[in-house]
């Protein structure tokens, strides 16, 4: 009769059969004493070692290893905390873009003026009538839309349109929103 | 519980707090591990300290989606082993090495060709369990690892594996053969 390897009885005990194998293991344990007292006596083994006590640490190394390696850990910085919600300071910027769209605002008014009394709408009116001076005199009619535009004033916008876009940014990034403790 | 691997990614999304965590989960089972390979306290805390050292340093530039203990545990068992040679730079029955087949018969314990289970009364007694302490310590230092993550740490087969260095068939003749010392050992030790 061949008996059951060491290693086939370990898994049993184990639990680390497949339900084929051990259905294999069952036949023989059915008709072998000494294959089953020897899996008893394995299991009785694991059984006696599971209760076994671990050897406890001195009480603090834990504390003392975390002490002696953190300051030497090669971490990442961790990302930024939360900045303590300023108000004073959200404030003020708030009060800074506020101004800065008023300001666009006015400017922007003040080029489409400029842009009328430099004769800018008649020479649309010009075009939206007769749309071929556009091909016939292409050149001449885009030195004309050229010289009709308010140059200071369109730049003076843009410029304090960028203002205004960088201050409104600023202001939104200071908002304590969704502020983490 | 925070599993392992998510407090490794916090960690190295540098998390000091998963740091602490992992190394205070895992001192007591370093350590006993260590001192029951090298049976010194001192030593024990020194490969403790020395696994973590090494582990956390390693983590960033390692393969993070494998299993964090068994990793571990094989930076401390290969510790112990470096110990081991430094004690006794000739002596052969270290970690790397399993007892092979002759010297196993050497003990005349083994020779018992039936292992019978020890009777109930016997299997609760409080002597029982120190004599399985003293069998345990008797064994091979291969043996005695394998014994030590399965019974204690509770790993699977295959993490023992890991933690050894050694293939699968392996631990599974260590575990076998480890258990039927020990089943010899104690009964010679209580005379059943
Ligand atoms: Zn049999």
């Amino acid at each position: 009769m061949r008996h059951l390897t060491p290693d086939i009885l370990d898994a049993y005990a184990e639990g680390l059969l497949t339900p084929a194998e051990r259905a294999v293991a069952d036949t023989h344990l059915a008709v072998c004493d000494r294959c089953r007292l020897a899996l008893v006596s394995l299991a009785q083994m694991g059984d006696l070692l599971r209760m076994q006590t671990a050897v406890a640490p001195p009480p603090e190394l834990a504390a003392t290893i975390i002490a002696r390696l953190e300051p030497t850990l090669p971490l990442p910085e961790a990302a930024p905390r939360a900045v303590k919600p300023n108000w004073a300071l959200s404030l003020w910027n708030g009060l800074e873009a506020v101004a800065a769209w008023l300001l666009l605002i006015i400017l922007g008014g003040e080029t489409v003026l400029a842009a009328y009394r430099s004769g800018l709408g008649e020479l649309a009116a010009l075009i939206q009538s007769q749309p071929e001076i556009l091909v016939t005199y292409p050149t001449e009619a885009f030195y004309a839309v050229v010289e009709a535009l308010p140059i200071i004033e369109l730049s003076l916008t843009l410029a304090v349109l960028v203002v205004a876009v960088w201050l409104m940014q600023r202001f939104v990034a200071t908002l304590p929103l969704g502020s983490r403790a | 519980m925070i599993a392992d691997e998510i407090l490794v990614q916090r960690y190295l999304a540098g998390e000091r707090d998963a740091f602490r965590q992992l190394v205070e989960r895992h001192t007591p089972a370093l350590f006993n591990l260590a001192f029951r390979l090298t049976r010194d306290r001192e030593e024990a805390a020194d490969i403790t300290q020395e696994a973590f050292r090494r582990a956390f340093e390693a983590l960033p530039t390692s393969r993070t989606d494998l299993p964090f203990k068994p990793w571990l545990f094989q930076i401390a068992v290969n510790l112990c082993r470096d110990w081991a040679k430094r004690q006794r730079p000739l002596a052969l029955a270290d970690l790397s090495r399993a007892p092979e087949e002759g010297e196993e018969r050497e003990d005349p314990a083994e020779r018992v060709p039936d292992t019978q289970p020890l009777p109930i009364a016997l299997v609760e007694a409080e002597e029982t369990r120190q004599a399985l302490q003293l069998a345990i310590e008797g064994l091979p230092p291969a043996y005695r690892a394998a014994i030590v993550l399965r019974y204690m740490e509770d790993m699977s087969y295959q993490d023992i594996a890991v933690a050894l260095g050694l293939p699968l068939n392996t631990v599974r003749t260590h575990l076998a053969r480890a258990k039927k010392a020990l089943q010899t050992r104690l009964k010679a030790e209580l005379g059943g």
